[in-house]
């Protein structure tokens, strides 16, 4: 441990895992490799986080191929013009729920999946909250009928909406070739057959607010309702262009399994992610905090040959993922070359027998290596202690519960000590030039798409989304200057109401050092994409390839396993535990 | 109300900050008000129609002054969404054990959003009264200290007097506000008095709450559009230059 790292405070229920998996001195010496959060918590540490097996989508995989989840198609209805109704009954840990799916007659239009699109979308899906009853479903394809953005609207039963796209080029060519009883050639390199359109929940469209979802429900988990309906938009495009397959010619091929298992759902992500990071920063908190957590226990344990070969293993899984994810086009990216290189290094240098910790050699990396490889390294470095990842995971719930209650009573001196205390960095950043603030976000007309304007030039700024919390804590400091020490929150909002959110925010967050990202998102030359990248990581996308500073490009789900896989019905040589395995990539 | 909708928690909770921003309320006071609102509907659905009648808010700000334990808060036409949060909040700011502090609220509106300013006093840990009068009586509720404890609600003094039981502090504090029909009375103090209840009405707003995450609230299809219709307000008009600024691009993805 270097003597510049300082202990990182943990939430109680880290700490008191941490002690029972490290012991007294052993929870002291992972807390000691915790990264300080004036680092951590800047873009520049935050951009280069990859997946890892503490990202949503990894551990919802693990839960679902563990509980053996069942998810079976019930009922199946295909047009000639590709148009389709698909009903699904998900069996999970004691619950069931549905899905349907309805597919469009095909118009042959590319759609990118923005906001802007509206309803016009290729295929909308709904997961219940528990079984629907037919009656019930068929409401629901009804509603999706409509397809009229503002017209369409569901109940309290419903989880969310799963609209989503088909990728025209590999759609036609997958549906082709199967119809004409083969296999789509291995040379087109199909990484998906549609694109996910944003899941329609908490709230959106009627349906259930996230904290609605009945405690105990498989799907009352932070993203994991999000994630799990993103799974099954996958399992409706296998499903899809076997049947519209098979409407052509009834002798048509069905799409392999081995082939199918590789297959995920595309995924682009604009700028409003840095919106809602900002919105909600004891997520941020969480996921951090949990992630740098693992990473300290990993780094205080000694390098051996056992965790040697998980690491080397791991490298070799992610190696595979970098080999055959499209190459980075924006040059603010290491590209994917740089860091297969890296990381093929890194496994060498294992074996010299030079390192005595896990965090020596970490430290090495971060030395003498970009933040990108860094960072991957530390991803793979989690695999060296999975059960302790899986025994401080309830921790999401935990942290993303915390509730942001404002405290009347506190003095305004105190509420000053906090903001020293933990805002220095946002105090004492200089607004004097108009770059330090130039960017805000705001809702566009097209259906709310949000967007990124320069102020003074662009209308609406009175209606700018939350960004700018720099400038937020340096209007609460001024107005903090003018009132005396013995007053109290509740006075100065007498006089400011609509201080409220600042000063609430300060006083939740006390405590929780990886919450604010320690950055000007307002700033002229800060990359959305950065923060985009950072959130896609904790939900779990790899091979994230930025086409603008704006938008961000990956895939969800390729390679992992599928219903037969891990069913109950599963034949033998279906390998569950392999995939068991597997679902931690 | 024509009941043809139900409106989820959160989908208040999101989409109320943007319609009271188009009315002028500033970020952090929309934020807040939303809650406030969503609060309140979870409790009695009626809310939502009465701030769908909403007006702008005033451009002026309101006026208000302390004199031993009691602030007198002039909104002059600005929401209670904006002033019962704030007015309770300045005497959660000095409760103790000495007793009751009060604000007497005149020329608010969105009168209805009351019991939810009460359950934010429960947040506090805090009991709280609120009353609103009219012109021959007066509406009052009781929150019980705490999140989990319970509101009370009814109409005219002798009702409130008869839950409190013995206690005549609280009917001499209210008598002595000299409340002019419209204004509001608030009381907020460290402990919850002994409580008689008989055929009072009560409910436990966490379970309200709880219960409108998870069904939902009623509410008619004219109110919810109204809402949204305001929320469109404060979306800016498109461009090419707005439209460059989303930052998309038709380019294929990534295996696709």
């Amino acid at each position: 441990m270097s003597s510049s790292q300082v202990e990182q405070p943990l939430p109680a229920f880290i700490e008191q895992r941490l002690r029972e998996f490290a012991g007294e001195e052993g929870a002291a010496r992972a807390r000691g490799w915790m990264r300080p959060a004036e680092t951590l918590m800047r873009v520049e540490s935050l951009r280069c986080f990859k997946a890892s097996r503490v990202s949503f989508a990894d551990m919802l995989l693990r839960r679902i191929v563990r509980g053996r989840w069942q998810i079976r198609m019930i009922s199946e209805k295909c047009e000639d013009d590709g148009a389709a109704r698909f009903v699904y009954r998900i069996d999970a840990e004691g619950h069931s729920l549905t899905y349907i799916a309805r597919a469009y007659p095909w118009d042959g239009v590319e759609k990118v999946g923005r906001r802007s699109d509206g309803a016009n979308r290729d295929m909308f899906g709904a997961l219940f909250v528990n079984l629907a009853s037919d009656r019930r479903i068929e409401r629901e394809f009804e509603t999706f009928d409509i397809k009229a953005e503002g017209q369409m609207r569901t109940d309290s039963d419903v989880i969310g909406w799963t609209p989503a796209n088909r990728s025209s080029r590999h759609f036609d060519a997958v549906v082709d070739a199967l119809s004409r009883g083969e296999q789509p050639a291995p040379e087109l390199g199909i990484g998906y057959l549609m694109r996910n359109g944003g899941f329609q929940s908490s709230g959106r469209n009627g349906t259930v607010s996230y904290q609605g979802i009945p405690e105990g429900h498989p799907l009352a988990h932070p993203f994991f309702a999000d994630l799990f309906a993103i799974y099954l938009v996958r399992l409706v495009s296998i499903d899809l262009v076997n049947a519209v397959a098979r409407r052509r010619n009834p002798n048509a091929a069905q799409l392999d399994i081995s082939i199918a298992r590789r297959l995920g759902i595309g995924n682009s992500s604009g700028q409003g992610m840095c919106v809602a990071l900002q919105r909600w920063p004891h997520w941020v908190a969480t996921w951090v905090t949990v992630r740098e957590a693992a990473l300290g226990h990993a780094k205080s344990l000694p390098v051996d040959g056992g965790s040697i070969s998980i690491v080397r293993d791991s490298i070799e899984k992610v190696i595979r993922i970098y080999e055959r994810t499209d190459p980075q086009t924006e040059d603010y990216v290491t590209p994917n070359e740089t860091i297969i290189g890296n990381l093929k290094r890194i496994s060498a240098e294992l074996g010299q027998e030079r390192f005595g910790y896990w965090g020596d050699v970490a430290a090495y990396v971060a030395d003498t290596m970009d933040g990108e490889t860094r960072e991957q390294f530390h991803s793979i470095l989690l695999d060296v202690v999975p059960d302790f990842c899986d025994a401080i995971a309830p921790y999401f719930q935990v942290g993303s519960a915390r509730r942001r209650l404002l405290q009347p009573a506190m003095t305004v001196a105190g509420l000053r000590d906090i903001l020293r205390r933990n805002y220095p960095w946002a105090l004492t950043s200089d607004r004097t030039l108009a770059e330090s603030h130039q960017h805000f976000w705001y809702h566009s007309i097209d259906n709310g798409e949000q967007r990124r304007g320069e102020r003074i030039i662009d209308p609406h700024e009175h209606f700018e989304s939350f960004i700018d919390h720099i400038g937020l804590m340096q209007r609460l400091a001024a107005v903090l200057v003018s009132r005396d020490d013995k007053e109290r929150v509740g006075d100065v909002l007498l006089d400011h109401p609509d201080l409220h959110f600042a000063i609430s925010r300060v006083q939740y967050l006390d405590g929780l050092p990886y919450a604010e990202i320690r950055d000007p998102l307002a700033h002229r030359d800060f990359v959305p994409a950065d923060l985009i990248r950072f959130f896609l990581a904790s939900l779990g996308i790899r091979g994230a390839t930025p086409l603008s500073i704006r938008y961000v490009r990956g895939t969800f789900f390729q390679d992992q396993p599928l219903p037969s896989d891990f069913s109950d019905t599963a034949g033998p040589g279906s390998g569950a535990r392999e995939h068991e395995k597997e679902a931690a990539l | 109300m024509s009941t043809a909708l139900s409106v989820a928690y959160s989908e208040l909770t999101r989409v109320l900050p943007w319609s009271l921003r188009a009315l002028g309320y500033a970020f952090g006071t929309a934020d807040r008000g939303a809650h406030l609102i969503a609060t309140g509907a979870a409790l009695n659905p009626a809310v939502l129609d009465e701030v769908r009648q909403a007006g702008q808010r005033p451009s002026h700000r309101f006026r208000y002054r302390k004199s031993n334990r009691l602030v007198t808060l002039d909104a002059a036409g600005i929401s209670l969404l904006e002033t019962g949060p704030v007015a309770m909040d300045g005497l959660a700011a000095h409760v103790d054990r000495s007793g009751w502090t009060l604000c007497r609220i005149a020329g608010a509106t969105e009168l209805s959003l009351l019991p939810a300013v009460l359950v934010g006093a429960m947040d506090y840990d805090l009991c709280s009264i609120g009353v609103v009068a009219g012109d021959d009586t007066l509406a009052w509720h009781l929150a019980e200290a705490g999140p989990g404890g319970s509101l009370y609600s009814g109409r005219g003094r002798e009702s409130l007097a008869a839950l409190l039981g013995g206690n005549r502090e609280v009917p001499e504090l209210v008598e002595g506000a000299e409340l002019t029909p419209g204004s509001v009375l608030l009381l907020v103090g460290s402990g919850t008095p002994e409580l008689r209840p008989s055929d009072h009405a009560a409910v436990r707003p966490r379970e309200k709450i709880h219960a409108a995450y998870g069904n939902g609230i009623p509410v008619s299809r004219q109110t919810l559009d109204s809402f949204y219709a305001l929320e469109v307000l404060t979306w800016a008009p498109t461009s090419e230059r707005s439209r460059a600024q989303a930052g998309f691009t038709v380019a294929s993805a990534p295996g696709s």
